[in-house]
């Protein structure tokens, strides 16, 4: 081959071979499992047995009362999460960045640090702290002497419980956003705020709030998505689907299918979760750029 | 491309491995069972199975300790692709909670090979506890020999109860039961003890109700998934477990039911005074709850009127033989060894209180031997007596589903009764079972292949 024809040859081809090693991987580890798994989603499975079933694998899912149960779970815990995270988060954010503050950083690493041990490890220490004779049992029988909350085992409890766990785990997460959100908010913001007489809670809704407005959109999507594809952390607390199904949330749904062999609808569960995951980002990423637009 | 590079060379490393391997492996997931086999703590001259089948057959066998999911997760997965790879154990154990699922395909297509001709031609059939071989069969095929009976009794701390005035043994009936722990408890709520109940009972699953029910000769499930979810005997036994957790004739109470906080409620709070206790639960007693040692004694269940049976079963672990084997009398051979290993059945005795099904390994003096944590009783011998009597249970693939829909109507019911008292209770129970008995239905519909 010509020295010309290499150069054209090189020219011609070299992005490809660039981009390849990410197209190869991407097709293989993700396109092709997502198109398998759409595929599957029309089939049911039995060991080595497939069949084509269409879309019976969906409408099962609309008629199973325990899908629904599930879907409420999900739905119940990502609200919570977005009711008392956020706002946790953001106002342990406002109460760290203080400069008054004694040990700041060490009260940050405090609040963080349950982020970095995972929600395996934090549902197992739940599980023993809000145990019948745990600590948190024991604690709430000093000022009540009768106080018997069975965290775990009553369908009433066990939400709550979940919740408590997962704010734990993640409040901190949200706070080193808006601690970094709140370090970015212009200061002379509040000063003409000042000047122009804003009280506090006035600078927080129109300096504060618009100033942190992309990463508290941002802590929304994520928080959203976060907590509809919860699994790990109710799994591990209860051992299973939790007492009258009350830690059985979609992902765990799916997981029983995958356990019990049936792939089909367990794909089927995956890509109804997948739709809703989609459609709630594509919304609020529609709002995040009208909120950009307004900043 | 690194990363594809390094898949390929784990690929080619794996691949070489699976070349090496013995020529029949098994694979456990139980710690106990697997010292046990492979005798890792043992001195070297301690004829393991492992060591056993080798001079008996000349070949070699390797017995794998494979995490509980993990071996259920690549099992399956192996059975989905019908692998007849090296990659697929020749032997595995598999637990009853996990069994269901590779029943799902017809008979002939499940996984596992059928075992009924080496039973009759080995004579297995006389040598353990028939009903036992329930659980791991479907339809009249047997997939599975069990490794173990798991009688269920009542372990109870004798002394408070005594010194309530109480000899719970004395009770032959559940309404005795009942009643003898309603005294226990009013002897210690008139001395001031808060929260002391007599029984353990849970709240949030259905596990000793469901232990209750196969003590009453009911199968929520049958192995040809036949439903008995409407069965009287299941309302009315619904029934009697809400009024033993409610009401004025409440005797127990839930409790954590891990493994160590359930002593703790037993030994430390006295909150509950006896438990149900399958076999492998004695051991977990024995070892967290130890200030209570010889205080506390053991006792059949208490009878149900309309059944014989003294004892229930929870839990259980089967060894089965792969379909896809090379050599399936090479496997049969490596069951046996596991399973009639003489030395390793009495140390499991000896170390967890568990049986082996097989009968004549109840000749061991070790089953003869009074227990100091149990006040000198005789325990393995009252679990000897009790393992013949245990009632067949099955296991489908509807099980688990069964089993979830049983733990939430007993959540409902106790919240009804908790609302409204005993008045409509039977009928609310009767009603939410049939609609349970419809959900059921629809699912199994859903995944058949029969």
């Amino acid at each position: 081959m010509s020295r010309e024809k290499l150069w054209a040859f090189q020219a011609r081809y070299a992005p490809y071979f660039f981009i390849a090693p990410f197209v190869v991987l991407f097709a293989v580890f993700m396109a092709y499992p997502l198109l398998r798994s759409l595929v599957m989603s029309l089939y049911q499975t039995a060991g080595t047995r497939t069949r084509l079933v269409g879309i019976d694998n969906f409408s099962f899912l609309f008629q199973d009362r325990l899908f629904w149960l599930a879907a409420a779970n999900t739905a119940g815990y990502t609200i919570a999460f977005l009711v008392f995270q956020i706002p946790l988060a953001l106002l342990l954010a406002i109460l760290l960045n203080g400069k008054k503050v004694v040990g700041r950083n060490l009260f940050r690493f405090a609040f963080f640090a349950p982020n970095l041990v995972g929600q395996v490890f934090v549902a197992v220490i739940f599980g023993l702290m809000l145990s019948n004779n745990g600590p948190i049992n024991q604690g709430l029988r000093t000022v009540w002497s009768s106080a018997n909350f069975n965290w775990v085992t009553d369908p009433i409890f066990a939400r709550p419980a979940v919740v408590l766990a997962s704010m734990w785990l993640s409040v901190g997460f949200g706070m080193i956003y808006f601690l970094a959100a709140l370090q970015s908010v212009d200061r002379e913001l509040y000063e003409a705020a000042d000047v122009d007489g804003a009280g506090k809670w006035s600078q927080f809704w129109n300096v504060t709030v618009p100033g942190i407005k992309p990463v508290l959109t941002f802590m929304i999507l994520t928080g959203t998505i976060g907590g509809l594809q919860l699994f790990e952390l109710p799994y591990v607390l209860f051992n299973g689907p939790g007492p009258g199904g009350a830690g059985l949330t979609v992902v765990a749904y799916l997981f029983g299918w995958v356990e019990a062999g049936e792939l089909g609808t367990a794909a089927a569960s995956g890509w109804v979760l997948a739709a809703v995951v989609i459609t709630i980002a594509i919304l609020q990423v529609r709002f995040l750029r009208d909120s950009k637009e307004e900043v | 491309m690194s990363m594809l590079a390094t898949a390929a060379a784990a690929a080619t490393y794996f691949t070489q491995r699976g070349d090496r391997r013995a020529d029949v492996e098994a694979w456990v997931f139980s710690e106990n069972q697997w010292r046990t086999f492979t005798g890792s703590d043992k001195p070297a001259d301690y004829e393991t199975a492992e060591r056993r089948f080798e001079k008996q057959t000349g070949k070699t066998a390797d017995i794998k300790l494979v995490q509980y999911r993990a071996l259920n997760t690549r099992l399956s997965t192996l059975f989905m692709g019908n692998t007849r790879t090296r990659e697929l154990p020749d032997v595995v154990a598999i637990e009853i909670g996990a069994v269901g699922r590779f029943f799902r395909p017809p008979v002939d297509e499940v996984g596992l090979l059928p075992l009924n001709d080496f039973i009759e031609r080995y004579g297995w059939s006389d040598k353990i506890v028939r009903n036992r071989l329930a659980p791991w069969s479907k339809g009249g095929t047997i997939f599975g020999i069990p490794s173990d009976v798991h009688p269920v009794l009542i372990a109870y701390n004798d002394k408070l109860f005594r010194e309530a005035g109480v000899d719970l043994a004395s009770s032959e009936t559940w309404d005795q039961f009942i009643e003898n722990s309603k005294r226990f408890q009013k002897y210690w709520a008139d001395r001031d003890v808060k929260r002391r109940y007599a029984f353990e009972l849970s709240e949030s699953n259905a596990t000793f109700l469901l232990a209750m029910l196969i003590q009453r000769g009911v199968n929520l499930v049958d192995d040809r998934d036949q439903l008995f979810i409407t069965d009287e005997r299941v309302v009315d036994t619904l029934v009697t477990y809400c009024k033993m957790l409610i009401g004025p004739d409440q005797i127990a109470t839930t409790t954590s039911q891990n493994n160590d906080t359930f002593s703790l409620d037993l030994e430390r709070y006295g909150t509950i005074n006896a438990v149900m206790a399958a076999d492998w639960r004695l051991k977990y007693l024995r070892d967290n709850a130890s200030g209570l040692a010889g205080d506390m004694r053991v006792m059949p269940l208490p009878r149900w009127p309309d059944s014989e049976y003294r004892t229930s079963t929870i839990g259980g672990t089967m060894i089965g033989i792969t379909r896809n084997t090379p050599d399936p009398e090479l496997a049969w051979k490596m069951v046996e060894n596991l399973l009639l290993d003489p030395q390793g059945m009495s140390e499991l005795m000896q170390a967890t209180y568990v049986i082996p099904p097989v009968k004549t390994a109840w000749e061991t003096p070790i089953v003869k031997t009074a227990d100091p944590y149990f006040g000198g009783q005789h325990v393995r011998e009252l679990i000897v007596d009790l393992a013949d009597e245990v009632p067949p249970r099955f296991v489908s693939p509807a099980s688990a589903v069964a089993e979830g829909e049983l733990s939430m109507v007993m959540i409902d019911a106790l919240a009804y009764m908790k609302k409204n008292g005993e008045k409509g209770l039977r009928e609310h129970c009767r009603k939410l079972l049939e609609r349970s008995e419809a959900s059921i239905k629809r699912r199994i519909a859903h995944g058949s292949f029969e």
